[in-house]
């Protein structure tokens, strides 16, 4: 098969490009696991998308985005979020593709999470995420691009730069789609860590094909952790819940955040997950809703959480959280068209690291920030995309069969490591211990790989890849910053 | 640039050994890369350098031994060196850890050398899989074996359950002692080796049962199937020698009506039935030494060890069983040449690194399984 934009994935970022380039006329094909809007990190975001508020002065959300970053964010790359990325949600989500925000009588309804330093945050509902997918996949239907559902990129192809990719489907039958644009748009690491935000899949591959085509790939120490899942089905309570006066309490319903920074609840998310992380170590820390049911319609406006809450938590307003893997702020390095450092390959969303998030990520910016470089991406792509040369490649794979449930077991070993070693808080000695444990897990798993073309093999290959990526940047960054904390060095006090 | 080197031998296309290797060791000719390696040797008088069978010639033309691997880790107990470096895979430069003096250092050119048969044999699977197997069968009546190509925790772990390591040249001694010590032989973790060694002992396919780990219940067995079985084989297997199929010697000897066959006992059954040898690989290096001149060889082993095979014995015709793509071991080809320049000039330079310690109860536990080999 041969296209000219190849785009791998299907979330906002995925779909952006795809339909930008679509419509600019370039030939275009999806390839994308994604089953279902279900499948997609951006199908489970629930917070929202921010944008400048109307009369708001843009300096005052760039600085948010920098503050929240820990001041080592990419200033040009924060302006462009702020300014170009508040014009697309207007002219591209809301009029081009045209996604429902929720409103009230002066217009759009505007809600305030953490490090925001006002109302400026769109949502609908508290599933924001599930509205933008589903008219995303909506518009990407009607256009021009061809989709392949449930089809995984397992290599990429092409000899000095990327050509394409190696794409497989469910059944294990492969076939090269020979592109003159290859984006990479795969969404988050969830997978690394196992008790995650994201839905399952998120195994990290566009970083890992990118790293493995030889692409710059930096900041990945920069893991987000949220303070808020519950503790033990993993669901997430999103941001908005403290912003509406949910607290956080230990096991005597004393609250821990007042101690610990000004503006408490609605601190930055890595202090408040580090002091989630800590309560935990002796205790229990629990999301107090009571205030929540107080002030608001609760199971109207957050029917998400509703709905996941048992009639026991919904009685006491008590819900155990604990911190949960959930956005990975560096990625594959990109330019300001999400080009990445090899030809050809450009990464976007997630998968990308475009400076905007610096050390950590303000809430509800990722969207932004898929769609930003998502629309320029496709922009480039159409533009640039040429016909893409033959690419020589023989499915050589062996196929041999694998014993049932081996991933998962190899899996379960990966998230323990990386749980155990590179979460919320990092010691010098655990991630060196880590690092050898996941060099070793890797030769493994990169042998069983080797010539059988079984999706999740790759999967699991591409997270092993991917945590070593994340100790190895967390070890060498020896300083806490951002969502980054290493203990038992000097920088820790 | 020695023609025979196989460094090409990838079945993808990048190189992919990120971040374990500083960017100025990138790209060295291959003259550099010996100039460089010659050197660093010079100056260090207190390394021995070990070469597996499977290396390339890239690297195992640095080697001061080549053998493998329960051989390399007795030279390197016997040597004095204070360095060690085992171009090879992990579980290797572990046994030569536990039979080297303490003050010796045993280090990998690179840690992602770690053989996957041996990773299908985690310590926390065996040992779930043991409590499981002796609440249906007195633990007393079941005795581990355990293959040398797994990891020192598996090791350590036979050692606690009376049991003894074995080679694929010594399996069916194993066996045997194992037998004599109870009824039942719990063997870790290459199943094809297995199979084939109870077939030597004449017992049949009604005598076994496969143990797969993943399986929800003992190992996807009925306490019934679990008693009634003589060996309990681990579902593990060496990527390698899986490949190697019965069409493979049918195809060999049409294409060479007079050619032997001489396979690795990690071969599938079918394999090994259908081929005219089978055995260890110093069997196999004997064998085709010994052969007349002009006969010819299909090997079904490693491809590296054919193609120096093939090399050293030019008056016969020696090839592999199946291409050269299908049995390059993945594990081994992780030590590239440019990583022994990189661990020998930083060990000249005072750092050693990549260093294999086994932890010191471990170390005691496997190397008596180890020695219960020697005495079987």
């Amino acid at each position: 098969m041969r296209t000219e934009v190849l785009v791998v994935g299907s979330g906002i970022a995925g779909c952006s490009t795809a339909i930008r380039a679509a419509n600019r006329g370039a030939d275009v094909t999806v390839v994308t696991e994604a089953t279902s809007p279900d499948d997609t990190n951006t199908g489970w975001a629930q917070g929202g998308v921010a944008r400048r508020a109307p009369d708001e002065d843009a300096e005052v959300f760039i600085d948010d985005v920098l503050e929240a970053g820990g001041g080592v964010g990419d200033e040009d790359a924060v302006e462009r979020l702020v300014r170009e990325g508040s014009r697309a949600v207007d002219e591209f989500l809301v009029e081009e593709v045209g996604v429902g925000f929720d409103t009230n009588g002066d217009g759009f309804d505007l809600v305030r999470e953490g490090g925001h330093s006002t109302d400026r945050i769109l949502h609908d509902g508290d599933a924001t995420g599930r509205a933008v997918q589903r008219a995303l996949l909506r518009r990407l239907g009607e256009s021009d691009a061809r989709v392949l559902e449930g089809h995984t990129a397992v290599e990429l192809v092409g000899d000095r730069g990327v050509d394409g990719a190696l794409v497989a489907d469910t059944d294990g039958e492969a076939f090269v789609v020979e592109a003159g644009a290859t984006v990479l748009a795969t969404g988050g690491v969830g997978d690394v860590y196992g008790r995650t935000t994201n839905p399952e899949g998120a195994t990290g591959d566009g970083v890992a094909l990118a790293a493995l085509a030889g692409a710059e790939v930096s900041d990945t120490e920069y893991v987000q952790f949220h303070p808020t899942a519950h503790a033990e089905r993993g669901f997430l309570l999103s941001e908005a819940l403290r912003g509406e006066g949910a607290l956080l309490v230990n096991e005597d319903g004393k609250r821990f955040m007042p101690d610990r920074h000004e503006d408490a609840e609605l601190a930055p998310r890595d202090v408040v997950a580090t002091a989630v992380h800590e309560t935990n170590r002796d205790g229990q820390a629990y999301l107090d809703l009571s205030p929540v049911f107080d002030s608001t319609e609760f199971a109207e406006e957050f029917p998400t959480a509703y709905d996941n809450l048992t009639d026991e938590e919904l009685e006491s307003g008590r819900v155990p959280v604990a911190p949960s893997e959930h956005f990975l702020c560096g990625g594959v390095v990109v330019d300001e068209n999400g080009r990445a450092s090899v030809e050809r390959l450009y990464a976007v969303g997630e998968t990308a690291c475009t400076g905007v998030h610096g050390a950590n990520r303000l809430a509800s910016t990722s969207l932004l920030e898929g769609l930003t470089w998502g629309l320029r991406a496709g922009e480039h792509a159409a533009e640039n995309a040429h016909e893409p040369p033959a690419v020589d490649r023989e499915s050589d794979a062996f196929n041999g069969e694998m014993p049932d449930g081996f991933v998962d077991a190899k899996f379960d070993r990966l998230q323990n490591v990386m749980w155990e070693n590179a979460g919320p808080v990092r010691t010098e000695d655990g991630l060196r211990e880590a690092r050898a444990e996941l060099q070793r897990l890797r030769g493994e798993v990169k042998s069983y790989a080797r010539g059988r073309l079984d999706p999740e093999l790759y999967a699991l290959r591409n997270a092993v890849l991917v945590g070593l990526l994340i100790v190895e940047a967390a070890l060498e960054n020896e300083e806490t910053v951002g969502c980054h904390r290493r203990v038992g060095t000097p920088a820790e006090d | 640039m020695s023609v025979t080197d196989d460094a090409e031998l990838s079945l993808w296309k990048y190189s992919d050994s990120l971040g374990a290797l500083p960017d100025e060791y990138d790209g060295m000719s291959d003259e550099e890369r010996l100039k460089r390696t010659e050197a660093a040797l010079d100056e260090l008088d207190d390394v021995v350098i070990l070469g597996h069978n499977y290396q390339r010639h890239s690297v195992t033309r640095h080697a001061d031994h080549l053998g493998d691997s329960l051989q390399l880790s007795r030279l390197a107990g016997e040597a004095d060196a204070r360095n060690v470096v085992f171009c090879g895979v992990t579980f290797m430069a572990e046994t030569a850890d536990i039979v080297t003096d303490d003050d010796q250092r045993v280090v990998m050119p690179s840690m992602e050398a770690s053989c996957p048969m041996a990773g299908m044999a985690e310590n926390i699977q065996v040992d779930g899989a043991w409590n499981e197997l002796t609440e249906v069968v007195p633990g007393e009546d079941v005795t581990p074996v355990t293959y040398v190509n797994s990891y020192a925790s598996l090791k350590a772990f036979t050692a606690e359950h009376g049991g003894t390591c074995c080679t694929s040249s010594n399996a069916s001694d194993a066996f045997d002692w194992a037998l004599d010590q109870g009824e039942k032989v719990f063997f870790t973790p290459d199943k094809y080796l297995g199979h084939n060694t109870l077939h030597e002992l004449g017992y049949g396919d009604d005598d076994f049962v496969i143990w797969d780990p993943w399986e929800d219940e003992l190992g996807g067995n009925t306490p019934d199937e679990v008693r009634d079985a003589t060996f309990i084989l681990w579902e593990g297997f060496c990527q390698v020698h899986e490949r190697f199929g019965a069409s493979d010697v049918a195809d060999v000897r049409d294409a060479h009506p007079d050619v032997n066959v001489i396979v690795h006992p990690e071969c599938r059954r079918e394999v090994v039935e259908t081929a005219d040898y089978t055995g260890s690989t110093s069997t196999i290096i004997e064998k085709v030494e010994n052969a007349p001149e002009g006969s010819k060889w299909a090997i079904g082993t490693e491809i590296h060890l054919t193609k120096r095979l093939a090399r050293q014995n030019p008056d016969k015709d020696v090839f592999g069983l199946c291409g050269e793509e299908c049995s390059d071991c993945n594990a081994m080809r992780q030590i590239d040449p440019d990583f022994l320049v990189y661990v020998l000039e930083e060990m000249r330079d005072g750092n050693i690194v990549n260093r294999i310690q086994v932890d010191e109860d471990e170390k005691r536990l496997a190397e008596k399984a180890l020695d219960t080999m020697l005495s079987v």
